[in-house]
Parts: structure tokens; sequence; C-alpha cells
């Protein structure tokens, strides 16, 4: 039992609150953490009752040290204490503030219950109860990192798949005539979603003609040019020729080295020589506006 | 004649683990910044991102991934010749039949069959090491410069495409 560890947290508690909310309002005096935003008072709040609550719980039950009861108690807490860590990590995140300051202002908390514990205490505090609250942090401080890691997880694969979502644009060059700009990476992914984008459009506008450039594909390797030759075939199917453009010439040499041939594709080497070739398909052509009579 | 970059020691060797089609992208483009900022011209330099693209896609594919090494090195034999060396090494099932899978053309996997021929062909030296299921180890070199036939001496990054042409 820690009775005094109980005591402490039931008998100061506002006070510790407040101490801990106060000094976080200020960038701490040795820097382990920069100040609070004010909006970051409400999840701080929260916070911490649910950690008074747990560490409260805790501390009136027998409570076993032994690292080989890895203890209800732990998994416990730790479903407790994830709605209100996440949502503190969350905010941190979208005010821009660094994982450590986070991290600062919970191991502050600490500090400042090890402070009280030992205040109140009359004898020696139980050493029990001093390991068993530093173990406690830690378990905290390992799950918000861990917390703060799976944020950012999410939020690099959201971002990835929106630039994905950025980057296939079909565009309507001219009445049957489509460009497909391909910059970037192209993957077994990013090609199905180029073909699915490319015919939906050339069923809705009828297209005779699909320039697809390729200025901007870093690298054509072996995979890249054969999801674009599955991409060619699709689009053919659906009635509609390809103008490949911006192979480099680099690329060009590296393409026929590979041993890989487009076959009857008509490829053009700059973009404006594609749309020429696409307007001369479907019988037009760009022309001078003719002089006005005077 | 441009000055040779001494190969440093932070751009001397890097190394890639490849799980998915998604690292392909790093390491390849990892490749084509070190042999440009070796000096390699453009070509030459795609050459080696691309052979390093198809065997890295090979190991994503085909190994249950692997690691790819990059290393900076210098020809034992002539003094300033520069180069890089591609190390590609996976613990996958091997190559069953490693002629088969040098066969243009031939792939087991729905695909169009020119990787590793393809990626031979693009690096000035090739050797691979390949058992069953002890993996497959690839190592393979693109020199800064091509080499200089004594029979035809070209010069060109053109002429190196075809080096059994005969002078004109």
């Amino acid at each position: 039992m820690t009775p005094s560890l109980s005591q402490v947290l039931k008998h100061r508690q506002d006070e510790l609150l407040e101490h801990w909310l106060r000094d976080l309002s200020q960038t701490s005096s040795d820097g382990s953490f920069s100040s609070a935003h004010p909006e970051l008072i409400e999840p701080l709040r929260e916070l911490f009752y649910v950690l008074m609550t747990q560490l409260d719980q805790a501390a009136s039950r027998e409570i076993s040290l032994a690292t080989d009861q890895p203890s209800r108690l732990e998994r416990e807490q730790q479903t407790a204490l994830e709605p209100p860590l996440k949502q503190l990590v969350a905010e941190q995140a979208r005010l821009q503030r660094s994982l450590s300051d986070t991290l600062g202002f919970l191991l502050y908390l600490k500090h400042l219950l090890f402070k009280a514990l030992f205040a109140a205490a009359d004898q020696a505090v139980e050493e029990r109860s001093i390991l068993w609250l530093d173990h406690c942090f830690e378990q905290i401080a390992r799950q918000t990192f861990d917390l703060a890691l799976a944020q950012r997880d999410r939020y690099i694969s959201e971002q990835s798949i929106s630039i994905m979502e950025l980057s296939t644009p079909v565009l309507r060059l001219w009445h049957q005539i489509l460009l497909l700009p391909l910059v970037g990476v192209i993957d077994t992914g990013r090609a199905r979603q180029i073909t699915d984008h490319l015919l939906e459009a050339i069923a809705k506008y009828e297209a005779r003609v699909t320039v697809i450039d390729l200025t901007g594909v870093p690298i054509i390797d072996t995979s890249v040019a054969q999801h674009i030759m599955k991409t060619i075939d699709a689009a053919r199917l659906l009635g509609s020729r390809v103008v490949l453009t911006g192979i480099s010439p680099e690329g060009a040499q590296t393409l026929t080295k590979l041993g890989i041939r487009f076959g009857d594709v008509i490829s053009r080497a700059s973009l404006r020589a594609g749309i020429a070739e696409a307007l001369l398909i479907t019988g037009k052509r760009i022309a001078a506006m003719e002089a006005s009579p005077r | 004649m441009v000055d040779l970059p001494a190969p440093s020691e932070e751009c001397g060797s890097r190394r890639f683990s490849i799980q998915t089609e998604a690292d392909v992208m790093a390491v390849a483009r990892g490749a084509r910044q070190l042999a440009e900022h070796l000096g390699f011209s453009q070509v030459r330099a795609y050459h080696l991102a691309t052979a390093t693209s198809e065997l890295a896609t090979n190991l994503a594919v085909y190994a249950g991934g692997g690691m790819v090494q990059l290393h900076v090195i210098e020809d034992p034999a002539k003094a300033n010749r520069i180069g890089v060396e591609l190390r590609v090494e996976d613990q996958g099932p091997g190559i069953p039949d490693l002629a088969l899978a040098m066969t243009e053309g031939f792939s087991t996997g729905a695909r169009l069959g020119c990787g590793l021929p393809g990626a031979s062909r693009l690096m000035d030296e090739f050797s691979i090491d390949t058992s069953a299921h002890q993996g497959t180890r690839i190592r393979a070199v693109k020199w800064r410069q091509p080499a200089l036939l004594p029979t035809a001496p070209i010069s060109t990054e053109a002429g190196s495409l075809a080096p059994t042409r005969t002078a004109p």
C-alpha cells in the first residue's frame, strides 16, 4: 500500500493542478518545454483528472512492481489515458508544437507530484511508491510517443493519398482531345488510378485522341513502361488513339537498351509536337488569324 | 577534362531497405543523385538509376524485400576512373533457372521480362549469384566514363551504346 501517495493525491489535487497549469503557461526555466498554448489548457486539465483517477485507484490497491506481471492495471491505465493523451498530442500537432514539449509537460507533472509527495511525507517516503510513480510516468511517456508517431503516420498517408489525387488530372485540351500529364512516381496503385481516370474521361468526352505526357516522370523502367502500355491498350479499346510525348533523350536511349518497344504508339519529343499531332488526327490545325481587311 | 571529385566518405556508401514498390523510387533517386554528383553524364546517370530501379523492383515483387547498397569505387587498374557499384541482396527464394531469367521476354510474373537482361545491359559489369532458398546477390558497376575500346576509339556518349560498331 502507498497511503502517503494516495493522501497527497487526494488532498492536494486542485492545488497541484493549478500549480501545473500556471507553470506551463510560461517557458520552463530549464528549457524542458516552451509555454503551453492557451487552447491546450482544457485538454491538459482533462488529462490531469483522468490521470489522478488512475493513480488514485492504483495507489489504493495492492501494487505489485513485479515486472513479470504486465499487470491488468497497466493496461487499464493505458486504455483510460488514451483519449486525453490522444487529444493532447493532436492539439500539439495542430499548433505545430514539438513532441518534446508535450513530453516536457507530462514530466513536469511528475516532478510536481514528487515534490508534493516528499513535502507531505513525515517519515521517509516508501521506496515502492517512488518506483511505482516513476514507472507510471515512463509508461505515459512511452504511450505519448507512440500516439504521436501514429498520428504522424496517419498524416503522411493521408497526404500521400491527396498528392496522388492531385497529380492525376485528365485535362480536356480540345474537342475530343484529352491531355494526361504524368508527374512523379508511377507504381501499381497509381497506374490503376490513372487508367481509371483516363477511361472515365475518354468515355465522357468521346475522346478520339489522348496525349500522354511523360515529362514529369523521373525514370521510365520496365514496370513504368508496362503500366503505360496497359493504359494505352485500355484507351484504344475505348476508341481513343494515344500520342506519347516528353520522353527525354536519355530516357529513350535507356528504353531501347532495356529492349522495350512501344510498338505502333505515336510518340513525339515535345508536348507541342504531340498536340499538333492530336489536332491533325482530329482534322484540325492551329493557324494564324487572317490579316484584318483595312 | 573536368576535375574528378574525390569520393568522399559521406557520399561513399548508401544502404536502402526495399520492402514494397513504394521504396523503389528512393533508391533510384539516390543512385541518380550519386551519379550526377560524381559527374556522370545524364545518359549514364539515367542508365544507372533505371537499372537500380529494375533490380529494386525485383526485390519488392519477387524476393519479398531485400537490401540495395550503392558504393563509390575506384578502378584498381586505372587511376582516376571512378564508378558506382550496386549491390543487391535478398533472402528470397532464389532464381530457379538463371539462364531462363536472363532470357529476353521471359517472366514468371506476367511482366515484360526485360528487367534482368535489361539491367545487365545498362550496367558495365554485372554478376549474379543465386541458389534456391539462399537468396540472390547481384553486383553491378557503372563507370563514370564508357570503356574505351581499342579497336574503336569512341568518346561520345552515343557511341557507348553500340560498343561493337566499328570506327568509321
